[in-house]
């Protein structure tokens, strides 16, 4: 079946896509380093942040996945 | 046909692709070799995890009864693509001490390599044909 959207659109779709995991981690490793400044948990809360973020883009990137095939 | 053309022309946007980052990578070594390493590990990780992602959305985007492999197991594979690029950014980033700017440009062009490929590689034109099938199909 023919994707309706246009060339700019299923670019953009697949823009978002590739960036959400790096994205989730940068700011999931992000948060996890300001919260180990301030409570000196170093590092623990970097490797949890890291984690959170990992989680978060595997999720869109499944649910986007999803919504495709639906 | 269309298919054959189509693939040539995937490769040949990978083979312009890889060209250029290798000829980026060259000039950026001769004026900052950090930013170099920086910018080649983002190709790599780039091309690897994007490689995947195109692999996962290939085989989930089919309707469920279609697919071939279930979703713990695309799961699995991002899990092990993920933890193979943290790896290799941590290696370029942190030990080798290269460039994270150029790590991401890097990362970018293989963006980039996907988005085109995507929009108007082998995919977009199959789905084109389909399409062309089906009008065809209706006429009869």
């Amino acid at each position: 079946m023919r994707d309706p959207r246009s060339p700019l659109m299923k670019g953009a779709s697949y823009w978002i896509l590739a960036w959400s995991v790096p994205i989730s981690i940068a700011l999931g490793y992000g948060a996890g380093w300001w919260l180990d400044q301030r409570f000196g948990t170093d590092p623990l809360l970097q490797i949890i942040g890291f984690l959170l973020g990992a989680i978060a883009g595997l999720v869109q990137i499944l649910q986007q996945t999803d919504d495709n095939a639906d | 046909m269309r298919t054959d053309r189509a693939d040539r022309a995937s490769r040949n946007v990978l083979a312009a692709s890889a060209g250029v980052s290798g000829v980026i990578t060259v000039g950026l070594l001769l004026w900052r070799p950090t930013v170099a390493l920086g910018y080649a590990g983002g190709v790599v990780t780039g091309a690897g995890m994007l490689g995947v992602l195109v692999f996962i959305l290939t085989r989930a985007t089919v309707p469920s009864e279609e697919r071939t492999a279930p979703i713990w197991l695309l799961l699995v594979v991002q899990t092990m693509k993920l933890l193979v690029a943290a790896a290799v950014a941590f290696v370029v980033i942190l030990v080798w001490d290269g460039s994270a700017a150029g790590f991401a440009a890097g990362y970018t062009t293989a963006v980039i390599v996907l988005v085109v490929m995507r929009v108007y590689g082998p995919a977009s034109s199959a789905a084109d044909r389909s399409h062309s099938d089906e009008d065809a199909s209706d006429a009869e």
